[in-house]
């Protein structure tokens, strides 16, 4: 059995009488993977991430579990703000905790939001639906997604507390297939950390997918901790719709999986301010891929993005970053900074920006670099008294830390920082550099 | 405390110093003078082992060990401390955690346990008073858009903290104005002591109207060319390094 027929038994069916709408988004995802199976490395986009390792696996979707997760849901995290738990793929409300949420704030998981009558879900997926599927690993998320993230919030509600997204793996050769769907209406505001944890010890595959609007004004901030498994295969991807003066603030850590790759794809309407800083981290045979488009429709709208990635041992990291420009954008302030360590003589990173610019009165930059650390700072550490390893150790945690830095709720920087220090290889930090 | 004997060394792959010995007894202070390029800051790395530098013959002995067989962070560990002449900018490592991870290095050598955290805060806290920096300034990145005289300011608390047996300060002057020439100087000789010495290479007597030598070396093509007394620092700024060899005179 090849891996497509393998995954067809899976396919979501038999929706079509209940969810129409949901039926027909189903349908071409599905017939494109059947006729196609999982991207190829000859195609744009996937020639420096291949697919083969993920392919070599069959991945099961896991049953609901009941009761709560067997392992700790250790995160400090989880206090001071609402909670969603997804394990396997599947929301575990003894794990979950949404009491007290305002009136103004509809956030229900996908599958209990299908169970309920009179839910404006179509709604929320048409609003939300991003113009077409980019690629058959995205069309694959939306054949099998079986559970989400719904959030809806109410013009000029501001939700304060963060609302922190757990995704938990235990089933080995699990399939964990997730879309989310985010609506935050003119002015709203919401704040949302995902993290993503799982085993080392057995291969599991995750695919999130997020559709997220926001209306003019509206706010989000996202933060979101890669921390799979070591031998599990991650995707996710965003697709963001920021109208006028919408803005979205994302920070991504991708410091997990064997396999990963994250996409974040936004389009700008007049004035909105799109910000991406990311970090990831390719140890051991690690593959470590981000992509991301950014869309400038309309005039005076702002994106900064700022990355950072460090290979070491025979870690491989793969940045593809775009910015387009549409006619009559103008006054566009487009910014792209990638920065990368390698650490190892057989790590390799690749960072390809690409501009499109379609207007005139533009201000677009980009900046590359791929370096080693600084001999002067090690020498500087030695003479100091510092070990020779820890201070080569001390200043990639610093390169890292400078954006870790930058997130702006504690306990998501606390998490990020203490997940980069346990995946550093060999790293024994103290707490407060 | 230092002995050195015939001391050779290279600088990328070039012959710089050329036989330099030198004595320094417990709480003396040696200056070192010289014209640029007689091999001053060629002297100050070989002793901290800096990469790049390379001994080709002589010997060092500090403490009755041999220093060249060592590795920088163990010349540290045993009580060396080179004050650096460009300090190096370290973004995203904080000066308050440099200088733990430092001390307890250092402690950790001598069979120390760590340093108490309070304890340590309020050890810092008092010394980077006496040096005229904002508290602030300790959680900043190492050296991290500080002024030329921040950066000096920030060798000397590294220095008061970790309380070496042998400071060598590389042209700690240069690029101070007077007022920030005098801080680093009032916290240099709040140092001195009988059990420790320093080494004072620079290339203006001005630092020494303010930090007393007990002896002055002149450092030439790689030689020490004459040795004396603080009074040899005054003939040098009145007569120029030509009185010494006329062939400086240029």
């Amino acid at each position: 059995m090849d891996s497509v027929e393998h995954y067809q038994a899976f396919f979501k069916t038999g929706e079509g009488q209940l969810f129409p709408w949901l039926e027909a988004l189903r349908a071409p995802a599905r017939e494109r993977f059947v006729a196609q199976g999982f991207p190829n490395p000859l195609e744009e986009g996937w020639r420096y991430t291949p697919l083969r390792s993920l392919e070599r696996v069959r991945f099961t979707p896991a049953e609901a579990m009941s009761g709560v997760p067997s392992e700790p849901v250790d995160l400090e995290l989880l206090k001071e703000a609402y909670s969603v738990v997804f394990v396997d793929g599947h929301y575990v409300a003894a794990a979950s905790c949404l009491e007290g949420l305002p009136e103004e704030v509809q956030l229900k998981p996908l599958s209990l939001a299908l169970r309920t009558p009179g839910e404006d879900l179509q709604g929320l997926f048409e609003d939300t639906a991003a113009a077409a599927s980019c690629h058959r690993l995205e069309d694959f998320n939306t054949a099998l997604f079986s559970d989400g993230l719904c959030l809806d919030i109410q013009p000029n509600y501001r939700l304060e507390k963060p609302i922190v997204v757990l995704h938990l793996t235990q089933q080995a050769q699990g399939l964990n297939t997730l879309q989310h769907r985010l609506r935050l209406a003119k002015g709203a505001q919401a704040h949302l950390i995902e993290v993503f944890i799982g085993p080392n010890d057995h291969p599991s595959l995750t695919t999130s997918m997020t559709y997220a609007v926001m209306d003019e004004n509206a706010s989000l901030r996202h933060v979101r901790l890669q921390r799979e498994g070591k031998a599990s295969h991650h995707f996710s991807g965003l697709r963001l719709k920021l109208k006028r003066s919408a803005r979205y603030q994302g920070h991504l850590a991708s410091l997990g999986a064997l396999w990963s790759r994250t996409e974040i794809h936004a389009q700008l309407g007049s004035s909105a301010e799109c910000e991406l800083e990311g970090l990831l981290l390719a140890s051991g045979r690690q593959h470590q891929d981000v992509e991301t488009r950014l869309d400038h429709g309309g005039t005076h709208a702002s994106s900064r993005q700022n990355f950072r990635g460090i290979a070491n041992e025979r870690g491989r990291g793969v940045f593809t970053g775009r910015i387009v420009v549409d006619p009559g954008a103008e006054k566009t302030d487009a910014g792209m900074s990638i920065r990368n360590l390698l650490l190892s003589g057989d790590a390799e990173i690749d960072a390809k920006p690409q501009l499109e610019i379609h207007a005139d009165d533009v201000k677009c930059s980009h900046g590359v670099t791929v370096g080693q650390l600084d001999e002067e700072a090690v020498f500087t550490l030695q003479s100091r008294g510092i070990g020779e390893q820890e201070a080569r150790h001390m200043l990639t945690f610093a390169f890292a830390n400078e954006l870790i830095e930058r997130i702006d709720h504690e306990g998501a920087r606390a998490s990020v920082r203490d997940a980069f220090k346990a995946t550093l290889p060999g790293s024994d930090l103290g707490s407060e550099l | 405390m230092l002995s050195i004997q015939n001391l050779e060394a290279k600088a990328d792959e070039q012959a710089i110093l050329k036989g330099i010995s030198l004595d320094i007894k417990p709480g003396e202070v040696h200056a070192i003078m010289g014209p640029n390029g007689s091999g001053k800051s060629t002297l100050s790395n070989s002793l901290a082992g800096r990469e790049g530098y390379q001994v080709t013959h002589g010997s060092v002995t500090y403490e009755g060990k041999d220093l060249l067989a060592m590795k920088p962070e163990e010349r540290a560990r045993e009580g060396i401390f080179l004050a650096f002449q460009y300090p190096v900018e370290i973004p995203g490592v904080s000066n308050i955690y440099l200088l733990k991870a430092a001390l307890n290095a250092i402690r950790k050598h001598h069979g120390q346990t760590e340093v108490d955290a309070m304890d340590f805060l309020q050890l810092v806290k008092a010394k980077i008073k006496s040096l005229s920096l904002d508290e602030q300034f300790l959680y900043r990145g190492v050296n991290e858009g500080f002024s030329g005289g921040e950066k000096k300011r920030n060798e000397i608390l590294q220095m008061a903290i970790l309380e070496p047996r042998l400071c060598i300060l590389d042209e700690t002057d240069s690029g101070l104005d007077i007022d920030a020439l005098k801080i680093v100087a009032d916290g240099v000789n709040a140092l001195r002591s009988p059990t420790r010495s320093f080494i004072m290479v620079t290339h203006y007597q001005r630092l020494l109207d303010y930090i007393k030598p007990d002896v002055v070396h002149v450092l030439a093509q790689g030689r020490i060319v004459k040795s004396g007394g603080p009074e040899l620092a005054l003939e040098l700024e009145a007569r120029g390094y030509g009185w010494i060899d006329p062939s400086l005179n240029h």
